[in-house]
């Protein structure tokens, strides 16, 4: 770990106690949507799309009805009817088609019935009458003259002048320096333009999206979902539904993995329509295949980016140019790519433009730092490219460049107190930066930037009659969070971590909770975490003070004790258990709760720096070192933090060698199997070194950053530049699978060159 | 209450490409109705999918936000996040 100022010497804080689920996970006790059975259950199947574009003439539902065991069928029509302007008009036509169907795989109608084999021979008996439509799959085809267009209603928001006609672009985004681009590149003595692609992957959660609704005669319904905001469950389905919000209850099962992709919903809605219909419970799982055909890959891209640089290696002008396909509906995808692109380092002209485009694929979903990895493939593969053109060692050309506390981001307001030096120096003074490499072997190196994100958060803290506590929160635990809000409960009130109960609460026992995304949790979950505890603190004092007989003034809290400063005398300190145990005759039950809109997310930078092998004969990549540092702000609890840098490089290595969405001409998904569509399992990958830097957040009471996502954006950069390393082979096309590394090393005559 | 007002380069069509104004507001709300006045169009642009840099701090949801005078406002995009 690498601490870069000086810092509050903490008890707990920083500390690394098994985490308190941890012994459910491992024993396979814990329980997650899947594993909930109702009495009286019904299993629903999905009917889902063959075609990848087409109208729906009719859907007869009357064989499927009369099949055994069926209780219910539904389809769009047995939802409120939605037209584009609505809030969430894409969320309620890609969780049920109504009039057209966008990709292979949307779903259409949904059949619930005693056994899920007979649900599924149901689902195959509803007849569904297209009229298939050309499907447009690729950004080119999207942008081609006279591409027929996905949706007749999509103007292009941000064009300039306003568009007159609907077309695949959903978004356009300009940034600019606002100065002379062609001055500024006149500045530079080395101009580099280079262009990529990349080809959309899934977030590859082990668990499959899953849920139970049930649905009671009084029209209130209780549903058990995996996902990653429960009350954003209860939002969306009430939406879709028309119900009131107080009419659904969600209980947040264990999550078997999220990345991004369980922060939208799927199932949820038509389990509770089936439900309502049935009149009994209706549990739905979806299979591995609909996993892929239908839920949200991140987007695929083509990119361009231009670098003017001078001999010294001073940046001076950046272009860049963006395409991202959002899968068959508007995405944010262009504009996060926009915002990220040159984030991390100093260039006084800059021009970037971003499309975002619509294809007849599944609608994207967020995965981890959306956008951000592609923007670094191709912006730190071109920084590599400018290193070796001017013969400046990789890292000194980043640290001479880098953004530091002062200096204006893209979008102009000026970085506060940020870490992305000290991540370049810790990789720096790393052993692993002078190690010799072997025969075939190559280095490579690569930054990467995340902003991270606060909005709202609850949180309720219960001390008990004994003087443990419950910390009850409604951010499902996605990567140990329990863990960091019991240890920064501890810090507060002077309780040991293991006996404080951190508790995941439905939507109907804590305050709402936004989703766990953005890298959120421990930064803002814990911020209201910390206010219910000073709260309490508070709370603790005045009890005491009443015991002690004393002023509450004169009563401090030190260490999970009250202590009299007062001047009358001495009186003993009371322990927390003690003030729990007179809670009834000081004032009752000890409760406190924290809720805010958090402000101040820091921002993420990580630096890596990978070792790779390639066999020369068959092109195949293997990844035999790894080092990546992360500027954590303030590590709660170390270990998981280390866990979620190394989660971000495994998924960031796949993403960069194996994982590609493979699409027949049809628009049919070919690989929709963990055996066809390759990730990285741990065989595959050595031990990784996580290098946690800690320049700690000045808006968060311990100084927390995020670090859920800005790991998984320098991997596929540092993998392609280690490519190179050991090849001399630029590789500007995703995945860098062994096909296209023997292609290129073939290309190349052998070995090295460029 | 002269507050100075910087504009992502994305928001800067109804200032005539101008980044940084001037505006008056004892609040991001207040803030933007005058923007909107002396920019007629900024202040659709600002309501929604907009955050505020003040003073180093990323705010999602400023309405509300009180204003000091001589404050540094920044809009930028909202973000968002896996």
């Amino acid at each position: 770990m690498t601490v870069t100022e000086p810092k509050p010497r903490y008890k707990y804080v920083g500390t690394r106690p098994v985490r308190h689920d941890g012994l459910e996970k491992v024993t396979g006790r814990a329980r997650f949507a899947a594993d909930l059975n109702l009495p009286g259950q019904l299993h629903g199947i999905v009917v889902r799309s063959p075609h990848a574009h087409a109208r729906i003439v009719s859907i007869d539902t009357s064989e499927a009805e009369a099949m055994p065991g069926v209780k219910a069928v539904i389809t769009g029509e047995d939802f409120p009817a939605v037209a584009p302007g609505h809030r969430q008009y894409d969320m309620c036509v890609n969780v049920i088609a109504r009039d057209k169907v966008f990709y292979e795989g949307h779903a259409l109608a949904a059949v619930a019935a005693s056994t899920r084999d007979q649900a599924q021979a149901a689902a195959a008996a509803v007849k569904v009458t297209y009229e298939v439509l050309p499907a447009v799959l690729t950004i080119d085809q999207a942008l081609a003259p006279g591409a027929p267009v996905l949706h007749a209603h999509m103007m292009t928001a941000g064009a300039d002048p306003p568009a007159e006609e609907a077309s695949n672009i959903s978004n356009i985004t300009r940034f600019s320096s606002g100065t002379d681009m062609d001055a500024g590149f006149a500045e530079a003595d080395l101009v580099i333009e280079r262009e990529f692609t990349t080809q959309p992957v899934h977030q590859g959660y082990i668990e499959p999206h899953a849920c139970v609704a049930d649905t009671g005669q009084d029209g209130h319904t209780t549903i058990w979902c995996s996902s990653q905001g429960h009350f954003n469950v209860r939002s969306s389905t009430a939406t879709l539904l028309g119900w009131e919000t107080t009419r659904i209850r969600v209980i947040p099962a264990e999550i078997g993995g999220g990345f991004g992709g369980k922060t939208t919903i799927y199932l949820e809605p038509l389990a509770v329509a089936l439900s309502a219909k049935a009149g009994r419970p209706v549990k739905m799982v979806m299979t591995r295949d609909e996993v892929f055909r239908a839920t949200g890959p991140a987007p695929g891209t083509k990119l361009r980016i231009k670098l003017g640089v001078q001999s010294d290696g001073n940046l001076v002008a950046g272009e860049a140019y963006l395409i991202y396909t959002n899968g068959a509906y508007a995405g944010p995808g262009g504009l996060l790519g926009a915002m990220t692109v040159f984030e991390s380092y100093k260039i006084p002209h800059f021009d970037i433009e971003a499309l975002d485009v619509v294809i007849n694929t599944a609608r994207s979903a967020a995965y981890r730092a959306p956008a951000a990895p592609l923007t670094a493939y191709a912006m730190e593969t071109l920084l590599d490219e400018v290193a070796t053109e001017l013969g400046i060692d990789a890292m000194d050309l980043r640290l001479k460049n880098a953004v530091a506390e002062g200096e204006p981001s893209t979008m102009g307001f000026p970085f506060a107190r940020i870490g992305f030096t000290e991540c370049l120096e810790a990789v720096r003074d790393h052993p692993h930066f002078t190690a010799p490499l072997g025969p075939n072997q190559g280095r490579g190196l690569a930054a990467g930037y995340w902003f991270n994100i606060g909005e709202s958060s609850s949180a309720t803290v219960n001390l008990n009659e004994d003087g443990t506590a419950t910390v009850v929160t409604g951010s499902p635990d996605i990567g140990g969070s329990r863990a960091s809000m019991a240890l920064m409960a501890a810090e507060e009130l002077g309780i040991d971590p293991m006996d404080i109960r951190p508790v995941v609460g439905d939507t109907e026992a804590v305050g709402f909770t936004d989703i766990t995304e953005g890298s959120r949790a421990t930064f803002a979950t814990g911020m209201a975490v910390v206010e219910a505890c000073r709260k309490m603190v508070i709370e603790l004092r005045g009890r005491a003070a009443k015991m002690m007989g004393a002023d509450v003034d004169d009563v401090d809290w030190v260490d999970g004790q009250a202590v009299y400063t007062g001047s009358d005398g001495d009186k003993d300190p009371l322990p927390v258990a003690a003030i729990c145990a007179k809670a009834k005759r000081t004032g009752g039950p000890l409760t406190a709760t924290g809720s805010l809109e958090a402000h101040g997310a820091g921002p993420g930078f990580a630096v890596h720096l990978c070792d790779v092998e390639v066999d020369p004969e068959t092109g195949v990549v293997r990844v035999v070192r790894y080092t990546a540092s992360q500027d954590a702000g303030t590590a709660i609890h170390p270990s998981y933090v280390e866990g979620q840098i190394q989660g971000g490089v495994a998924q960031g290595v796949g993403w960069a060698l194996n994982e590609e969405y493979i699409y027949d001409s049809d628009g049919v998904m070919e690989n929709p199997s963990f055996l066809d569509y390759r990730v990285p399992v741990a065989s595959d990958l050595p031990m990784i070194d996580a290098i946690i830097v800690e320049v700690p957040n000045p808006a968060h009471p311990y100084g927390v950053r995020g670090v859920g996502e800005t790991g998984i954006v320098p991997p596929i950069p540092a993998v392609a530049n280690a490519i190179y390393d050991a090849t001399g082979c630029r590789l500007r096309d995703l995945p860098m699978s062994p096909i296209r590394v023997l292609e290129a090393i073939t290309a190349n005559g052998g070995s090295n060159g460029s | 209450m002269a507050i100075r007002v910087h504009l992502s380069s994305n928001l800067r069509g109804p200032t005539g490409g101008l980044s940084e104004v001037e505006a008056e507001g004892a609040t991001v709300g207040a803030l933007i109705d005058d923007l909107d006045r002396r920019h007629p169009g900024l202040g659709d642009a600002l309501r929604s999918g907009v955050s505020v840099v003040i003073n180093g701090l990323l705010i999602a949801h400023p309405e509300y936000e009180p204003l000091a005078d001589g404050a540094q406002v920044y809009f930028v995009p909202q973000t968002a996040g896996g």
